[in-house]
């Protein structure tokens, strides 16, 4: 299977949310929206379903891993858990977006004019 | 569906499901709800009303439907990869086994691999040859639409000749259009040819209506094709020519179109070149490929030939939705007619009928049959061979049953079993399919050039995709039943008493024996059948090469020539030059005796008999009498080594004018005049009232062999070159030249080229060869049939021979100890030897019993391959019985020797 390369924003940033949440540790998918919501002070107001692709996505892939288990109140909720390929690819992931983030930002903050402004 | 917030728990009769693995429609679900309950009961211990936490939950979640289904359909595909992936590696990883078990086995892999290459091999080069002669398609255009039209006489005896008298041409091509979608007609024939390269040739050609090239459907590769107005007496003579003959004579040059080139002596110009793809006519219909294609011009004065020569091929192409069947009926229908329209031509009590047949049938139906029993006997020999395998199969089955109860007793399922057999199996048999296909290759080639011309030259003989996708169905179906054998083996086997038993052999142990015998008994009848069959060929090889065929053969040579008709126009001038050549041969040192002929003996030699109806002075006889029809020089009978029964030979004094003789072989002195000598009667080309002149009996010849060696002589009439201008039976302008010498021919080879290019430097010599070789080409298809029969039963018997040895030599292993023991109480060596000789030759027997029967059953098909033998030949039947068992018995000597060897000390102890 040939990896996803559409550069969806949304997907890839998904994706880069979902394993560096993991990387703390395993839990399941409502777990992986809580801390996101938590964290960035539900600033994203991700829909909640569409982590579920997303995961199902990344378990195929082979960044994550699932197993079923016990959740803090007792009901059957599937873990997932980042794999040691999903670490490798979430430290790629993470430095391609720095690279992006500066390369947006500088173009975002460029005090510089371009030849053919006539402002 | 989702109830997303019924506090609903997994109930725990589904844990017990997922034992056989997951189902990943449930597990989707069962995850979501756990998310949207979560969320809910958090909304809910925030304060939020049930109702709102409801609708909240809801709008956070998203659309649910779309989740589930991407999520499923992510799922799912990868559960479907993941099962490849599975199928994939555990293949690989039986494939991986399967070859380490086979290496283990190195002597045990190759016997099987070697056994199933040469039968595969064989099969797959007789397949070749059968595939290309019977079942390719031929290089016309939609081929499997082209037929024949041929008439037949039932007064003379016969229904079809194959061919229609040529004037009829008009009247059958009345169908075109409602029968046919179009048709034409061919004469093959062998004229001289000069022009491009500096040599006179005589090649194959083909006088033809102008479209019947279109009518096959291949135009030509270069220049083009005849148009109607070549076919005009009034248009200079037009040639389409072969490639082989423009790569010959004419260096491939690309400027052909438009030279000149001397057909017969006429000139002609050249207008095409035929695709070397193109092989035209065919052996059976017609002879070998032409190399020149030459238009008929059509006069009225060929109206003569109406209803009293029949030599001329009629091809149609049947109309699109005719059936052969409407095609019959109408073909026959214009027979029946063809009286009442030519009354003046046709006898009404000489009634014509005509049939139609599909182009292919009658080209091969001369080879259809031999080539069969060919694929069939090779047949047996791959069944034979995978016999053999399965046998050692069973031999490695039964050495492995501690590993093969271990792995049932660790829970691998009989499937699975079969899993790894077939595992094994495959690598065997693509191993032997890849080395018998390349030996087949090799096979093919050597047949296709071995092969007696009338049989396989003018097809291509390879090894081609449908060969190869036969081969490969073969090949998977030998699989299946080898890995299913053993795998049966291991099925009856119980678990306890195997992992318990020693070597000592268990029941299932006795139970495989049974089966390997099984085996080798029918391994025995098989190949005593096919060395039945190969006796019978034999047999009748050597009755035909008995036979007398009439002649001397020894210390002959001939030849033929042919005298153009533009530079010989009359049959004066034909004469002259002939008694030229006959002057010049018999000057040449060394020679005893030279004559000529019309007809040279054996169809190798190039004669192809004529037949004429004649009749006798004086006689009225039930049916009309048919005769071979021969013209010859003076001095034919004492060149040619034939004897005279009675009266006189030919003399030069039976000149044009003198009284009109002929000469009757004995068949026609026999069948006619009966103990009467025929010497002084008179019979007559035609019917008695025809314009040609009774002929005078003067001499009796013993039969000759005219046709083949393996025919039996037809009547036969004689008569003067001399006079047969003047007496109505044509002349020669192909004459056969017979030359006799004291000792060895070869010497003077070189001067009767030398004479006979002092006579005339532009004729064309044909087939200048030694009698003897041509006896022998004559018998070429029988000679070819013999050995590939013969070889294919020494085949046989070699495979059968290594199955009985094997399973002798494995019995003789397992009796060890019973051997010591009967040794070590007393036993002679020789006692012993007679003890597993007789194991073998039982099993002989056996087999040599079946194998007979069903010898008995089948040789009769094979009647028509046969000469002067009966198909329950006696001689052949007990010959290969009993080297069927001389046979069994040497393969059973050498274990028989090695038990008779044993150790009885070693023996006992060894368990």
């Amino acid at each position: 299977m040939p990896p996803d390369t559409s550069i969806d924003l949304l997907q890839g940033t998904l994706d880069l949310l979902i394993l560096k949440t993991l990387s703390w540790g395993p839990t399941h998918g409502y777990g992986v929206a809580r801390w996101i919501q938590q964290i960035t002070g539900d600033v994203l107001r991700i829909e909640e379903g569409s982590l579920y692709p997303a995961l199902h996505r990344l378990d195929k892939r082979g960044w994550i891993d699932s197993e079923w288990g016990l959740s803090e109140n007792n009901r059957r909720a599937k873990y997932y858990r980042l794999t040691t390929r999903g670490r490798q690819q979430l430290r790629t992931e993470t430095s391609t977006w720095g690279v992006f983030v500066d390369a947006v930002s500088k173009v975002l903050t460029s005090t510089e004019q371009p030849s053919w402004s006539n402002r | 569906m989702v109830e997303p917030l019924s506090g609903h728990r997994v109930p725990a009769w589904r844990r017990y499901l997922r034992f056989w693995g997951a189902d990943s429609g449930r597990d989707l679900d069962d995850e979501l709800r756990f998310h949207l309950a979560a969320r809910y009961d958090e909304y809910v211990a925030s304060g939020m009303s049930a109702a709102d936490a409801r609708i909240e939950t809801e709008r956070r979640f998203g659309d649910l439907t779309r989740v589930r289904e991407q999520c499923d359909a992510i799922d799912s595909q990868w559960n479907r990869e993941r099962s490849m992936m599975d199928i994939v590696q555990r293949i690989g990883a039986d494939l991986r086994y399967a070859s380490r078990q086979l290496r283990r086995n190195a002597s045990l892999t190759i016997a099987a691999v070697a056994c199933l290459a040469l039968g595969i091999g064989a099969n797959t080069a007789i397949f070749s040859v059968v595939n290309a002669v019977l079942y390719r398609p031929l290089p016309y255009a939609d081929p499997s639409r082209l037929v024949l039209v041929g008439e037949g006489l039932p007064r003379f005896g016969t229904d079809n000749f194959g061919v229609i008298s040529r004037p009829e041409f008009s009247d059958y091509q009345r169908l075109d259009g409602r029968i046919f979608a179009s048709s034409a007609i061919y004469e093959p024939a062998e004229l001289a040819i000069s022009g491009g390269a500096d040599y006179p040739e005589r090649v194959g050609t083909v006088h033809m209506s102008w479209n019947l090239l279109a009518v096959l459907g291949v135009p030509p590769a270069r220049g083009r094709n005849f148009v109607a107005t070549d076919g005009d007496t009034a248009t200079e003579s037009t040639v389409i020519v072969s490639d082989a003959l423009w790569h010959r004579r004419f260096g491939a040059n690309p400027s052909i179109i438009g030279q000149r080139i001397d057909v017969d002596g006429w000139p002609a110009t050249i207008v095409g070149v035929m695709p070397a793809s193109l092989q035209f006519p065919l052996p059976g219909i017609g002879g070998q490929p032409a190399d020149v294609f030459v238009p008929f011009k059509f006069r009225p004065s060929m109206e003569f030939m109406r209803g009293n020569s029949y030599e001329t091929y009629f091809v149609g192409r049947l109309a699109s939705g005719v059936s052969l069947a409407a095609a019959k009926r109408a073909a026959s229908d214009l027979a029946a007619s063809l009286p009442t329209i030519h009354p003046d031509k046709y006898s009404h009590e000489w009634k014509t009928v005509a049939d139609v047949f599909p182009l292919r049938d009658h080209a091969v139906q001369d080879v259809r049959k031999p080539l069969l029993i060919l694929l069939a006997a090779v047949g047996l020999v791959l069944l034979i061979a995978c016999i053999n395998v399965s046998s050692l199969m069973l031999a490695r089955a039964a050495a492995r049953e501690r590993e093969i109860s271990v792995r049932q007793a660790l829970g691998a399922s009989f499937g699975r079993l079969v899993q790894q057999f077939l595992a094994e199996s495959a690598v065997l048999v693509a191993i032997g399919t890849g080395s018998g296909v390349l030996i087949a290759v090799w096979l093919a080639r050597l047949l296709a050039e071995h092969a007696p011309a009338d049989v396989l030259h003018a097809y291509s003989v390879s090894v081609d995709a449908r060969v190869l996708a036969v081969t490969g169905a073969v090949a998977i179906v030998t699989t299946v039943i080898f890995s299913l054998v053993p795998a049966f083996g291991a099925r009856q086997n119980s678990l306890t008493p195997s992992l318990h038993a020693s070597t000592r052999g268990s029941t299932a142990g006795l139970a495989r024996q049974r089966a390997r015998r099984t085996l080798v008994v029918t391994q025995i009848a098989l190949a005593l059948l096919l060395s039945t069959a190969a006796g019978l060929m034999l047999r009748s090889f050597a009755r035909a090469r008995e036979v007398n065929p009439g002649f001397e053969p020894r210390n002959a040579i001939a030849f033929r020539t042919g005298l153009p008709t533009a530079r010989y126009t009359s049959s004066e001038s034909v004469v002259q030059v002939e008694q030229r050549l006959l002057g010049a041969l018999r000057r040449i040192p060394g020679v005893r005796y030279a004559s000529a002929t019309s007809e040279l003996p054996l169809a190798a030699a190039g004669g192809s008999a004529q037949r004429f109806a004649i009749s006798f002075e004086g006689k009225t006889l039930p049916s009309i009498p048919i005769a071979i029809g021969e013209i010859v020089y003076d001095g034919y009978f004492d060149a040619m080594g034939i004897r005279l029964r009675d009266g006189r030979g030919f003399t030069p004094s039976d000149v044009p004018g003198g009284l009109p003789v002929a000469i009757v072989n004995e068949t026609m002195a026999k069948r006619y005049f009966g103990s009467e000598s025929a010497i002084g009667h008179r019979i007559k080309n035609g019917s008695p009232e025809s314009p040609s002149k009774w002929l005078t009996i003067v001499g009796v010849a013993s039969d000759v062999n005219q046709v083949a060696v393996d025919k039996a002589p037809e009547p036969e009439f004689y008569t003067p070159a001399t006079q047969a201008a003047t007496n109505g039976v044509g002349f020669l302008r192909g004459p056969g030249f017979i030359v006799r010498t004291a000792g060895d021919p070869a010497p003077i080879m070189a001067a009767v080229r030398r004479a006979v290019r002092d006579v005339d430097p532009d004729l064309p010599m044909v087939g200048l060869k030694r009698m003897t070789d041509v006896v022998d080409a004559s018998m070429a298809s029988r000679y070819f049939n013999t050995v590939l029969l013969a070889g294919f039963a020494l085949l046989a018997l070699t495979l059968a021979s290594i199955g009985i040895y094997g399973l002798i030599a494995y019995s003789v292993v397992q009796r060890t100890r019973e051997i010591g023991v009967r040794l070590a109480i007393g036993a002679m060596p020789h006692e012993i030897v007679r003890l597993v000789l007789a194991q073998g030759t039982r099993l002989a027997g056996v087999g040599v019993v079946i194998g007979l029967a069903a010898a008995f059953g089948v040789t009769r098909l094979m009647q028509s391959l046969l000469f002067d033998v009966s198909p329950l030949d006696a001689a052949a039947f007990v010959g290969s019985a009993a080297l069927l068992l001389i046979v069994a018995a040497l393969a059973s000597y050498l274990p028989a020797r090695r038990a008779a060897r044993i150790d009885p000390q070693v023996a006992i102890r060894a368990e």
